[in-house]
């Protein structure tokens, strides 16, 4: 629950603010001539973990800035949880947590005294920050580290001390840019199975990276960006199927071959595996041999960089 | 979880509290106070000492008492300023840049805390910490009450132009450290502003005087508007000078600064004014020191505040 005191009254929220936990319209960013968000129309469904994809320059951050009321769009609109970041920062505020790219922590500081100082910068009653502190760390699997300058973390736990800095008010959306940029493959894999978790407690979750494995296990839906642009957005599935795109199978039968079939959509690789098993083949495994989001990515984009 | 979040107000601020922490109980702090205190004390034992030597030499064998306790209480003043005018740059031109370099402006700005908590947060501890070295100094100011020629109202008012100023130069470092992205920038631009109030106004002062002395016969008259915003003068200003006649006064910098404008005006106003009425620049000094102290957090809660048009 977010109470914001001093709150502006705000209408009821309309039947799509209620399933959307973002939704932006033509939503435009300019640097002189530059356009680094371009005619954005976007939608994401509450309780979704939506990646944001797209090389570096694209304008992920910057649409990311947008939504975590730090930055004014050129033109068009953007709700963030039923509410207007421009107008309503504070309301977003209190609602979301944001973490940006860089660490940002403070020298000489221990673990517990930078949680309780961002606890305090979101008004939490100072009775209340040691129990949030303690609950926090549990989440990111920091307990030990309680007392520890937050100097002395490495960049995979100052990564997860971030990660709960962002939740530290408790919000309903997670905007994370490039969380696990500069991160080894165990903390990769440690910042994956948290995120999912932070999902399973209900929470949405925007994701952003330009490396397509670490979110292909974790995104229920995807943006793709490039060059300012959205070129895709959905489930990777469905922006496969909308694009007409082949999927290659691969299957390996009893007998050791290794075989590989071309199929368009769902229907027609369920109907290829019906069709396996009706001839009498043994079919020992039945795999799409591509890689989802790299399949996507691929097809989508055209190596345009800004 | 369940977490009830609210509206930061900027005196509970925990920017502030960190702030505060940090200033008095780093070593760098301890190193302030130490070198503060220990300035003012050789300032304290050389003036007494240079006063009374000069008086037994000049005078008629006896020590005036009060003109020496003036005379001290005044170097005192002018080393306070002095330092103040090095130390405040150097405390809040990284208040600001400082967040941005350690990336973590951010995090704040996204926040429950107001960009008026963030740039008061910043500024109030310096100014804190200027008020606990004045706190530190009372010894040394209660001596030199005992030696005479003060008054309580005396010290009252020499302290508030210190305040005063740290608040001026203190906001204007707040406002160079949200302008610039880098701290050795802000660090820059703050000290160019000291050094523009103090040693450029006067260096204008003196042209102004020459050019007005190469224009005819008459008496060198500069506007002293150009003072305004000079501390070492408007502190000056809030004393009358001490002397039974014309020219005569402390011998400090401050009683300088006193004589140069009781000239002025003298000339000014054909000799009208007496010598011991303080003249107006203080006033002008104390609104000129507020208005441009008010611009600079203007300055800098414009440069803090979100959503804002480019990244920052």
């Amino acid at each position: 629950m977010t109470d914001v005191s001093e709150a502006t009254p705000t209408p009821e929220p309309s039947s799509s603010e209620l399933v959307l936990a973002v939704e932006a319209r033509g939503l435009v960013k300019m640097y002189g001539s530059l356009a680094a968000v371009n005619q954005i129309d976007l939608a994401i469904p509450r309780g979704a973990v939506f990646g944001l994809i797209g090389p570096n320059g694209a304008g992920k951050s910057t649409l990311m800035s947008m939504m975590a009321s730090l930055l004014l769009p050129t033109a068009g609109s953007i709700r963030v949880l039923g509410h207007d970041p421009i107008l309503e920062p504070l309301e977003v505020r209190a609602r979301i947590g944001y973490m940006p790219d860089g660490l940002g922590v403070y020298d000489g500081m221990s673990v517990r005294d930078y949680l309780e100082f961002f606890a305090g910068a979101y008004g939490i009653a100072r009775a209340d920050r040691p129990a949030l502190v303690a609950g926090l760390l549990e989440l990111v699997e920091l307990s030990v580290k309680v007392d520890s300058e937050v100097n002395s973390l490495s960049r995979g736990m100052k990564q997860r001390l971030s990660l709960a800095r962002a939740l530290v008010h408790d919000p309903e959306l997670l905007i994370l840019d490039e969380p696990a940029s500069g991160l080894d493959p165990r903390a990769r894999v440690e910042l994956r199975e948290l995120i999912v978790h932070l999902r399973s407690l209900g929470k949405t979750i925007i994701v952003s990276s330009h490396i397509l494995s670490e979110l292909q296990e974790i995104c229920t839906d995807v943006g793709i960006v490039e060059a300012g642009r959205l070129l895709a957005s959905g489930s990777p599935r469905q922006i496969l199927d909308r694009l007409g795109g082949a999927r290659v199978v691969k299957v390996r039968f009893a007998d050791g071959t290794v075989e590989q079939f071309s199929v368009v959509d769902d229907a027609s690789q369920s109907a290829l595996l019906r069709q396996l098993v009706t001839d009498g083949r043994d079919v020992l495994e039945f795999t799409e041999a591509s890689s989802g989001l790299e399949a996507v990515f691929m097809s989508v984009t055209e190596g345009i960089v800004q | 979880m369940s977490t009830s979040v609210a509206r930061v107000s900027w005196w509970r601020s925990p920017l502030l509290g960190r702030e505060l922490r940090r200033r008095m109980l780093s070593p760098r702090g301890a190193v302030a106070i130490s070198v503060w205190l220990a300035l003012l004390s050789a300032l304290f034992v050389l003036a007494y000492e240079g006063t009374s030597i000069q008086q037994n030499n000049f005078g008629n064998g006896f020590i005036d008492v009060a003109s020496t306790g003036r005379s001290v209480f005044e170097w005192l003043l002018t080393g306070m300023l002095i330092v103040v005018l090095f130390l405040v740059p150097a405390t809040t031109s990284g208040a600001i840049a400082g967040e941005r370099e350690r990336q973590t402006l951010l995090p704040l700005q996204v926040s429950m805390m107001s960009p008026l908590g963030i740039v008061l947060g910043k500024l109030t501890a310096a100014i804190v910490f200027t008020l606990l070295l004045i706190v530190l100094t009372m010894p040394l100011l209660a001596l030199t009450y005992l030696i005479g020629g003060i008054t309580v109202l005396d010290v009252a008012k020499g302290l508030a132009m210190v305040l005063l100023t740290a608040f001026m130069v203190g906001a204007v470092g707040v406002a160079c450290s949200a302008v610039a992205k880098r701290v050795q920038v802000a660090t820059v631009l703050a000290y160019g502003f000291v050094l523009a109030i103090s040693l450029g106004t006067l260096v204008l002062f003196g042209a102004l005087a020459v050019i007005d002395d190469s224009r005819g016969f008459d008496q060198v008259n500069p506007p002293k508007e150009v003072l305004l915003l000079n501390p070492f003068f408007g502190t000056a200003d809030v004393f009358s000078s001490i002397g039974q006649f014309p020219g005569d006064d402390t011998d400090t910098p401050l009683g300088g600064a006193r004589l140069a404008m009781d000239e002025i005006d003298r000339v000014g106003e054909f000799a009208v004014r007496p010598d011991t009425e303080a003249t107006k620049l203080w006033r002008w000094y104390l609104v000129s020191s507020l208005a441009v102290a008010y611009i600079a957090i203007g300055v800098a809660v414009v440069r803090v505040r979100t959503p804002a048009r480019t990244e920052r």
